[in-house]
Protein backbone atom coordinates (compact mmCIF):
# COMPACT_ATOMS: atom_id res chain seq x y z
CA UNK A 1 0.00 0.00 0.00
CA UNK A 2 1.13 3.40 -0.76
CA UNK A 3 0.15 6.93 0.32
CA UNK A 4 -1.29 7.63 -3.26
CA UNK A 5 -3.82 4.18 -3.20
CA UNK A 6 -7.29 5.40 -1.82
CA UNK A 7 -7.88 5.04 1.84
CA UNK A 8 -11.39 2.91 2.26
CA UNK A 9 -12.34 4.38 5.57
CA UNK A 10 -12.77 8.04 4.36
CA UNK A 11 -14.10 7.34 1.48
CA UNK A 12 -17.46 8.15 3.05
CA UNK A 13 -16.36 12.43 3.15
CA UNK A 14 -14.52 11.84 -0.44
CA UNK A 15 -17.15 14.07 -1.29
CA UNK A 16 -16.14 17.15 0.51
CA UNK A 17 -12.74 17.68 -0.81
CA UNK A 18 -10.46 21.27 0.32
CA UNK A 19 -11.89 22.30 -3.17
CA UNK A 20 -15.13 21.84 -2.97
CA UNK A 21 -15.18 23.32 0.25
CA UNK A 22 -13.52 26.25 -0.85
CA UNK A 23 -16.36 26.67 -3.18
CA UNK A 24 -19.23 26.23 -1.37
CA UNK A 25 -18.40 27.77 2.05
CA UNK A 26 -19.54 31.47 0.41
CA UNK A 27 -22.35 30.06 -1.77
CA UNK A 28 -23.44 28.41 1.86
CA UNK A 29 -22.62 31.58 3.53
CA UNK A 30 -24.48 33.61 0.74
CA UNK A 31 -27.46 31.16 1.24
CA UNK A 32 -27.22 32.05 4.99
CA UNK A 33 -27.20 36.05 4.39
CA UNK A 34 -29.99 35.89 2.01
CA UNK A 35 -31.84 33.49 4.17
CA UNK A 36 -31.05 35.95 7.75
CA UNK A 37 -32.01 39.12 5.02
CA UNK A 38 -35.37 37.48 4.12
CA UNK A 39 -36.74 36.26 7.70
CA UNK A 40 -36.01 39.71 9.08
CA UNK A 41 -36.92 42.44 6.03
CA UNK A 42 -38.57 40.61 3.41
CA UNK A 43 -41.59 38.64 6.04
CA UNK A 44 -42.77 42.00 7.75
CA UNK A 45 -42.67 43.73 4.16
CA UNK A 46 -44.63 41.23 2.78
CA UNK A 47 -47.34 42.02 5.67
CA UNK A 48 -46.77 45.58 5.05
CA UNK A 49 -47.76 44.48 1.41
CA UNK A 50 -50.64 42.61 2.17
CA UNK A 51 -52.20 45.33 4.25
CA UNK A 52 -51.26 48.20 1.52
CA UNK A 53 -53.09 45.52 -0.60
CA UNK A 54 -56.25 45.00 1.40
CA UNK A 55 -56.37 48.60 1.99
CA UNK A 56 -56.18 49.42 -1.91
CA UNK A 57 -59.04 46.82 -2.79
CA UNK A 58 -61.25 48.58 -0.10
CA UNK A 59 -60.27 52.02 -0.95
CA UNK A 60 -60.86 51.04 -4.73
CA UNK A 61 -64.46 49.12 -3.76
CA UNK A 62 -65.18 52.58 -1.54
CA UNK A 63 -64.98 54.90 -4.85
CA UNK A 64 -66.92 52.59 -6.82
CA UNK A 65 -69.31 52.21 -4.18
CA UNK A 66 -69.55 56.32 -4.47
CA UNK A 67 -71.92 56.57 -6.71
CA UNK A 68 -74.73 54.24 -4.99
CA UNK A 69 -74.10 55.99 -1.89
CA UNK A 70 -74.72 59.47 -3.55
CA UNK A 71 -77.97 57.92 -4.79
CA UNK A 72 -78.40 56.25 -1.98
CA UNK A 73 -78.45 59.40 0.13
CA UNK A 74 -80.96 61.27 -2.71
CA UNK A 75 -83.57 58.69 -2.25
CA UNK A 76 -83.34 58.81 1.45
CA UNK A 77 -83.62 62.43 1.71
CA UNK A 78 -86.68 62.05 -0.74
CA UNK A 79 -88.48 59.30 1.70
CA UNK A 80 -87.58 61.84 4.45
CA UNK A 81 -89.09 64.84 2.90
CA UNK A 82 -92.42 62.76 2.13
CA UNK A 83 -92.27 60.95 5.57
CA UNK A 84 -92.24 64.56 7.10
CA UNK A 85 -94.62 65.72 4.71
CA UNK A 86 -96.83 63.23 5.90
CA UNK A 87 -96.33 64.28 9.68
CA UNK A 88 -97.32 67.03 8.94
CA UNK A 89 -100.67 66.18 7.41
CA UNK A 90 -101.51 63.70 10.28
CA UNK A 91 -100.95 66.06 12.97
CA UNK A 92 -103.12 67.97 10.64
CA UNK A 93 -105.73 66.04 11.12
CA UNK A 94 -105.09 65.26 14.73
CA UNK A 95 -104.95 68.77 15.92
CA UNK A 96 -105.46 70.95 12.78
CA UNK A 97 -104.44 74.83 13.74
CA UNK A 98 -107.68 76.00 14.99
CA UNK A 99 -107.56 76.79 19.21
CA UNK A 100 -109.23 75.15 21.26
CA UNK A 101 -110.25 78.22 22.68
CA UNK A 102 -113.31 78.70 20.99
CA UNK A 103 -114.70 75.11 21.52
CA UNK A 104 -117.33 75.65 23.80
CA UNK A 105 -119.11 78.04 21.20
CA UNK A 106 -118.28 75.73 18.82
CA UNK A 107 -120.41 73.06 20.18
CA UNK A 108 -123.18 75.38 20.83
CA UNK A 109 -123.65 76.46 17.39
CA UNK A 110 -123.60 72.61 15.82
CA UNK A 111 -126.20 71.50 18.42
CA UNK A 112 -128.11 74.76 17.42
CA UNK A 113 -127.72 73.39 13.93
CA UNK A 114 -128.76 69.88 14.57
CA UNK A 115 -131.61 70.91 17.02
CA UNK A 116 -130.31 69.33 20.54
CA UNK A 117 -130.06 70.81 23.71
CA UNK A 118 -126.32 70.87 25.13
CA UNK A 119 -127.17 70.26 28.50
CA UNK A 120 -124.06 70.06 30.17
CA UNK A 121 -120.44 70.58 29.68
CA UNK A 122 -117.76 69.46 32.20
CA UNK A 123 -113.75 69.72 31.75
CA UNK A 124 -112.01 66.78 32.81
CA UNK A 125 -108.42 65.84 33.61
CA UNK A 126 -107.19 63.99 31.68
CA UNK A 127 -103.16 63.32 32.93
CA UNK A 128 -103.87 59.67 33.89
CA UNK A 129 -104.93 59.19 30.38
CA UNK A 130 -102.12 60.65 28.73
CA UNK A 131 -99.56 58.07 28.36
CA UNK A 132 -101.47 55.67 26.42
CA UNK A 133 -102.97 57.75 23.70
CA UNK A 134 -101.17 57.28 20.52
CA UNK A 135 -101.79 60.81 19.15
CA UNK A 136 -100.39 62.19 21.70
CA UNK A 137 -96.64 63.58 20.98
CA UNK A 138 -94.55 66.02 19.28
CA UNK A 139 -96.28 68.61 20.81
CA UNK A 140 -100.14 67.72 20.61
CA UNK A 141 -101.98 67.36 24.06
CA UNK A 142 -105.82 67.06 24.36
CA UNK A 143 -108.22 68.07 26.59
CA UNK A 144 -111.66 66.05 27.58
CA UNK A 145 -114.74 67.23 28.35
CA UNK A 146 -117.93 65.16 29.44
CA UNK A 147 -121.07 66.45 27.59
CA UNK A 148 -124.54 65.69 28.17
CA UNK A 149 -127.14 66.51 24.98
CA UNK A 150 -130.42 65.93 25.01
CA UNK A 151 -132.67 65.40 21.47
CA UNK A 152 -134.19 62.83 19.23
CA UNK A 153 -132.06 60.07 18.27
CA UNK A 154 -131.78 61.28 13.81
CA UNK A 155 -130.97 64.77 16.07
CA UNK A 156 -128.52 63.35 18.36
CA UNK A 157 -127.07 61.40 15.42
CA UNK A 158 -126.39 64.73 13.28
CA UNK A 159 -124.92 66.32 16.02
CA UNK A 160 -122.20 63.63 16.38
CA UNK A 161 -121.68 63.39 12.26
CA UNK A 162 -120.95 67.30 12.90
CA UNK A 163 -118.53 67.11 15.49
CA UNK A 164 -116.86 64.29 13.91
CA UNK A 165 -116.12 66.56 11.17
CA UNK A 166 -114.41 69.46 13.16
CA UNK A 167 -110.83 70.20 13.17
CA UNK A 168 -109.27 69.91 15.53
CA UNK A 169 -110.24 65.60 15.87
CA UNK A 170 -113.27 65.29 18.34
CA UNK A 171 -112.76 61.67 19.89
CA UNK A 172 -116.37 60.88 21.27
CA UNK A 173 -115.85 57.90 23.72
CA UNK A 174 -117.44 56.19 26.74
CA UNK A 175 -120.77 57.52 25.40
CA UNK A 176 -123.98 56.20 27.14
CA UNK A 177 -127.75 56.72 25.37
CA UNK A 178 -131.17 56.91 27.66
CA UNK A 179 -134.18 57.37 25.91
CA UNK A 180 -136.69 58.59 28.08
CA UNK A 181 -140.27 57.54 29.06
CA UNK A 182 -142.73 57.76 26.41
CA UNK A 183 -144.86 60.41 26.78
CA UNK A 184 -147.75 59.95 24.23
CA UNK A 185 -147.76 64.01 23.74
CA UNK A 186 -144.80 64.96 23.14
CA UNK A 187 -141.61 63.19 20.86
CA UNK A 188 -139.30 60.92 22.19
CA UNK A 189 -136.44 61.97 23.10
CA UNK A 190 -132.85 60.47 24.37
CA UNK A 191 -130.29 62.14 26.57
CA UNK A 192 -126.77 61.26 25.45
CA UNK A 193 -123.89 61.45 27.54
CA UNK A 194 -119.85 61.26 26.00
CA UNK A 195 -115.96 61.83 26.97
CA UNK A 196 -115.39 64.57 23.99
CA UNK A 197 -111.61 64.58 23.49
CA UNK A 198 -110.25 67.40 21.55
CA UNK A 199 -106.25 67.48 20.18
CA UNK A 200 -104.84 70.78 19.86
CA UNK A 201 -101.10 72.04 19.41
CA UNK A 202 -99.39 72.92 22.51
CA UNK A 203 -97.86 76.43 22.31
CA UNK A 204 -94.00 75.98 21.83
CA UNK A 205 -92.39 78.16 24.55
CA UNK A 206 -89.37 80.22 22.81
CA UNK B 1 0.26 30.76 -5.77
CA UNK B 2 1.77 30.77 -8.92
CA UNK B 3 0.55 28.07 -11.16
CA UNK B 4 3.98 26.97 -12.09
CA UNK B 5 5.15 26.55 -8.83
CA UNK B 6 2.95 23.66 -8.15
CA UNK B 7 4.06 20.47 -7.73
CA UNK B 8 1.79 17.51 -10.00
CA UNK B 9 3.34 14.49 -8.67
CA UNK B 10 0.74 12.46 -10.14
CA UNK B 11 1.25 13.66 -13.62
CA UNK B 12 3.29 10.79 -14.54
CA UNK B 13 0.94 8.25 -13.58
CA UNK B 14 -1.45 9.61 -15.58
CA UNK B 15 0.28 9.87 -18.34
CA UNK B 16 1.21 6.01 -18.01
CA UNK B 17 -3.05 5.45 -17.85
CA UNK B 18 -3.38 7.69 -20.68
CA UNK B 19 -5.52 10.47 -18.74
CA UNK B 20 -5.75 13.71 -19.63
CA UNK B 21 -4.40 16.08 -16.98
CA UNK B 22 -6.66 17.39 -14.74
CA UNK B 23 -6.31 21.19 -14.73
CA UNK B 24 -5.51 22.81 -11.44
CA UNK B 25 -7.70 25.62 -9.70
CA UNK B 26 -5.94 27.85 -7.37
CA UNK B 27 -8.30 28.47 -4.03
CA UNK B 28 -8.23 32.08 -5.14
CA UNK B 29 -10.35 31.14 -8.14
CA UNK B 30 -12.62 28.87 -5.78
CA UNK B 31 -13.68 30.93 -3.39
CA UNK B 32 -14.24 34.46 -5.87
CA UNK B 33 -16.06 31.26 -7.56
CA UNK B 34 -18.01 30.56 -4.60
CA UNK B 35 -18.41 34.00 -3.70
CA UNK B 36 -19.90 34.68 -7.28
CA UNK B 37 -22.63 31.71 -6.44
CA UNK B 38 -23.08 32.48 -2.94
CA UNK B 39 -24.15 36.58 -4.40
CA UNK B 40 -26.61 35.24 -6.29
CA UNK B 41 -29.35 34.18 -3.57
CA UNK B 42 -28.39 37.13 -2.03
CA UNK B 43 -29.09 39.21 -4.90
CA UNK B 44 -32.36 37.60 -5.88
CA UNK B 45 -33.42 38.35 -2.43
CA UNK B 46 -31.89 41.90 -2.52
CA UNK B 47 -33.77 42.57 -6.19
CA UNK B 48 -37.39 40.83 -4.28
CA UNK B 49 -36.98 43.33 -2.01
CA UNK B 50 -36.22 46.13 -3.81
CA UNK B 51 -39.45 44.68 -6.00
CA UNK B 52 -41.32 44.89 -2.53
CA UNK B 53 -40.47 48.73 -1.92
CA UNK B 54 -41.27 49.30 -5.00
CA UNK B 55 -44.37 47.80 -5.21
CA UNK B 56 -45.04 49.56 -1.56
CA UNK B 57 -44.53 52.63 -2.73
CA UNK B 58 -47.19 52.24 -5.66
CA UNK B 59 -49.42 50.85 -3.17
CA UNK B 60 -48.91 53.71 -0.56
CA UNK B 61 -49.12 56.18 -3.79
CA UNK B 62 -52.82 54.75 -4.86
CA UNK B 63 -54.00 54.55 -1.22
CA UNK B 64 -53.14 58.57 -0.39
CA UNK B 65 -54.90 58.76 -4.09
CA UNK B 66 -57.78 57.14 -2.96
CA UNK B 67 -58.00 58.50 0.56
CA UNK B 68 -60.37 61.70 -0.19
CA UNK B 69 -62.93 59.38 -1.94
CA UNK B 70 -62.59 56.72 0.88
CA UNK B 71 -63.30 59.66 3.17
CA UNK B 72 -66.51 61.17 1.35
CA UNK B 73 -67.45 57.33 1.29
CA UNK B 74 -67.53 56.87 4.78
CA UNK B 75 -69.17 59.93 5.33
CA UNK B 76 -71.76 59.28 3.21
CA UNK B 77 -72.09 56.12 4.57
CA UNK B 78 -72.52 57.30 8.23
CA UNK B 79 -74.92 60.08 6.92
CA UNK B 80 -76.89 58.00 5.26
CA UNK B 81 -76.90 55.39 8.34
CA UNK B 82 -78.24 58.55 10.32
CA UNK B 83 -80.59 59.62 7.56
CA UNK B 84 -81.98 56.22 7.62
CA UNK B 85 -82.41 56.14 11.65
CA UNK B 86 -84.78 59.45 11.25
CA UNK B 87 -86.54 58.21 8.64
CA UNK B 88 -87.36 54.85 10.43
CA UNK B 89 -88.37 57.04 13.21
CA UNK B 90 -90.63 59.25 11.60
CA UNK B 91 -92.39 56.65 9.48
CA UNK B 92 -93.02 55.21 12.81
CA UNK B 93 -94.58 58.13 14.43
CA UNK B 94 -96.10 58.07 11.32
CA UNK B 95 -97.59 54.63 11.62
CA UNK B 96 -98.49 55.40 15.29
CA UNK B 97 -100.69 57.89 14.15
CA UNK B 98 -102.63 56.27 11.72
CA UNK B 99 -103.00 53.76 13.87
CA UNK B 100 -104.44 56.23 16.49
CA UNK B 101 -106.46 57.80 14.05
CA UNK B 102 -107.75 54.66 12.50
CA UNK B 103 -108.53 53.38 16.20
CA UNK B 104 -110.58 56.38 16.92
CA UNK B 105 -114.12 54.75 16.87
CA UNK B 106 -117.31 56.57 15.06
CA UNK B 107 -120.02 56.82 16.58
CA UNK B 108 -121.89 58.06 14.71
CA UNK B 109 -121.52 55.21 12.63
CA UNK B 110 -122.29 53.06 15.39
CA UNK B 111 -124.75 54.61 16.51
CA UNK B 112 -126.34 54.74 13.09
CA UNK B 113 -125.62 50.98 12.44
CA UNK B 114 -127.31 50.00 15.96
CA UNK B 115 -130.52 51.36 14.64
CA UNK B 116 -130.28 49.83 11.76
CA UNK B 117 -129.84 46.26 13.39
CA UNK B 118 -132.41 47.08 15.68
CA UNK B 119 -135.54 45.12 14.39
CA UNK B 120 -139.42 46.46 14.07
CA UNK B 121 -141.06 46.09 17.57
CA UNK B 122 -137.84 46.71 19.69
CA UNK B 123 -137.43 49.60 21.64
CA UNK B 124 -133.96 50.53 22.53
CA UNK B 125 -134.00 52.25 26.35
CA UNK B 126 -130.45 52.52 27.70
CA UNK B 127 -126.89 51.80 25.96
CA UNK B 128 -123.76 52.51 27.41
CA UNK B 129 -120.46 52.10 25.11
CA UNK B 130 -116.26 52.34 26.84
CA UNK B 131 -113.54 51.47 25.31
CA UNK B 132 -113.86 47.52 25.46
CA UNK B 133 -117.73 46.81 26.35
CA UNK B 134 -121.04 47.48 25.33
CA UNK B 135 -124.29 46.94 27.19
CA UNK B 136 -127.22 47.46 25.59
CA UNK B 137 -131.20 47.44 27.14
CA UNK B 138 -134.49 47.42 25.87
CA UNK B 139 -137.81 46.32 25.72
CA UNK B 140 -139.25 43.95 22.78
CA UNK B 141 -142.85 44.11 22.00
CA UNK B 142 -145.34 40.77 21.85
CA UNK B 143 -146.06 38.69 20.00
CA UNK B 144 -142.59 37.05 19.41
CA UNK B 145 -140.84 39.66 21.59
CA UNK B 146 -137.98 37.09 22.58
CA UNK B 147 -137.53 36.38 18.86
CA UNK B 148 -137.44 39.68 18.35
CA UNK B 149 -134.32 40.18 21.22
CA UNK B 150 -132.86 36.89 19.73
CA UNK B 151 -132.83 38.95 16.42
CA UNK B 152 -130.96 41.40 17.33
CA UNK B 153 -128.75 39.43 19.39
CA UNK B 154 -127.55 37.45 15.82
CA UNK B 155 -127.48 40.98 13.63
CA UNK B 156 -124.90 42.37 16.52
CA UNK B 157 -122.70 39.34 16.65
CA UNK B 158 -122.53 39.55 12.64
CA UNK B 159 -121.90 43.47 12.74
CA UNK B 160 -118.14 44.59 12.30
CA UNK B 161 -118.67 46.09 15.56
CA UNK B 162 -119.00 43.72 17.64
CA UNK B 163 -116.92 40.43 18.75
CA UNK B 164 -118.94 37.27 18.48
CA UNK B 165 -120.66 36.00 20.54
CA UNK B 166 -123.11 38.86 22.00
CA UNK B 167 -124.74 37.83 25.30
CA UNK B 168 -127.49 37.82 26.70
CA UNK B 169 -127.85 38.89 30.40
CA UNK B 170 -131.59 38.72 30.77
CA UNK B 171 -134.50 38.80 29.09
CA UNK B 172 -138.13 38.91 31.42
CA UNK B 173 -141.62 39.07 30.83
CA UNK B 174 -142.71 42.92 31.77
CA UNK B 175 -145.66 44.92 31.92
CA UNK B 176 -145.57 48.18 29.42
CA UNK B 177 -147.99 50.65 29.37
CA UNK B 178 -149.41 53.04 26.34
CA UNK B 179 -151.78 55.62 26.28
CA UNK B 180 -154.82 53.22 26.13
CA UNK B 181 -154.18 49.66 27.23
CA UNK B 182 -151.41 47.33 29.06
CA UNK B 183 -149.28 45.81 26.63
CA UNK B 184 -146.70 42.52 27.11
CA UNK B 185 -142.89 43.20 26.68
CA UNK B 186 -140.03 41.16 27.33
CA UNK B 187 -137.22 43.61 28.81
CA UNK B 188 -134.16 42.31 27.65
CA UNK B 189 -130.00 43.27 28.33
CA UNK B 190 -127.51 42.39 26.13
CA UNK B 191 -123.81 42.39 26.22
CA UNK B 192 -121.11 42.38 23.80
CA UNK B 193 -117.26 43.11 23.33
CA UNK B 194 -116.07 45.58 20.46
CA UNK B 195 -114.06 44.26 17.61
CA UNK B 196 -111.21 46.73 18.36
CA UNK B 197 -109.44 44.95 15.52
CA UNK B 198 -110.92 46.18 12.79
CA UNK B 199 -109.39 49.25 11.89
CA UNK B 200 -111.90 52.08 10.11
CA UNK B 201 -110.72 51.14 6.67
CA UNK B 202 -113.00 48.38 7.05
CA UNK B 203 -116.27 50.19 7.62
CA UNK B 204 -118.46 51.42 5.18
CA UNK B 205 -118.27 54.94 7.11
CA UNK B 206 -119.47 57.23 4.25
CA UNK B 207 -122.94 54.17 3.66
CA UNK B 208 -123.43 55.48 7.59
CA UNK B 209 -123.34 58.70 7.13
CA UNK B 210 -119.67 59.52 9.70
CA UNK B 211 -118.07 61.40 6.59
CA UNK B 212 -116.07 62.98 8.64
CA UNK B 213 -114.48 60.10 9.21
CA UNK B 214 -114.69 58.98 6.03
CA UNK B 215 -112.94 61.62 4.79
CA UNK B 216 -109.76 61.36 7.46
CA UNK B 217 -109.99 58.15 6.84
CA UNK B 218 -109.74 58.88 2.94
CA UNK B 219 -106.94 61.62 3.50
CA UNK B 220 -104.68 58.92 5.22
CA UNK B 221 -105.00 56.96 2.18
CA UNK B 222 -104.29 59.87 -0.02
CA UNK B 223 -101.16 60.28 1.96
CA UNK B 224 -100.27 56.61 0.84
CA UNK B 225 -100.17 55.26 4.63
CA UNK B 226 -102.72 52.95 3.64
CA UNK B 227 -103.43 50.10 0.92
Amino acid sequence: MTNFQPDQASKGLSFITPERALLLLPVLAGIVLSGAIAGFALVPAVNKLQELEKLEKENLKKRDDLPGLVRGKGRLLQQEARSKFQKEKLLQLVAGNRSLATLLSQLGAEAAKANVILESYEPQTTAAKSAADPLLGDGIKKDQQLLVVQGSYPNLLSFLRRLEWLTPLLVISDLSLEGQKADPKAAATTTLKFTLTAYYKALVQP
Amino acid sequence: MAEHLQVDLLRQRREELGLSPKPLVSPKQLLTKGAAYGLVPLAVVLLVGAGMVWRQQQLQASVLELQPDANLHDSLLQGNIKLQGQVLKLNQANKSLVDGLLAVRSSSAFLTALAALTPQGVQLQTARADSGTFSLKGQAQAPAAFERINILQLAMAESLFFKKPVRLKKAQQEQASSAKEQIEVVGFELIADFDNSKAQKGFPLQQLGALGMAARVEAIKQLGLLP
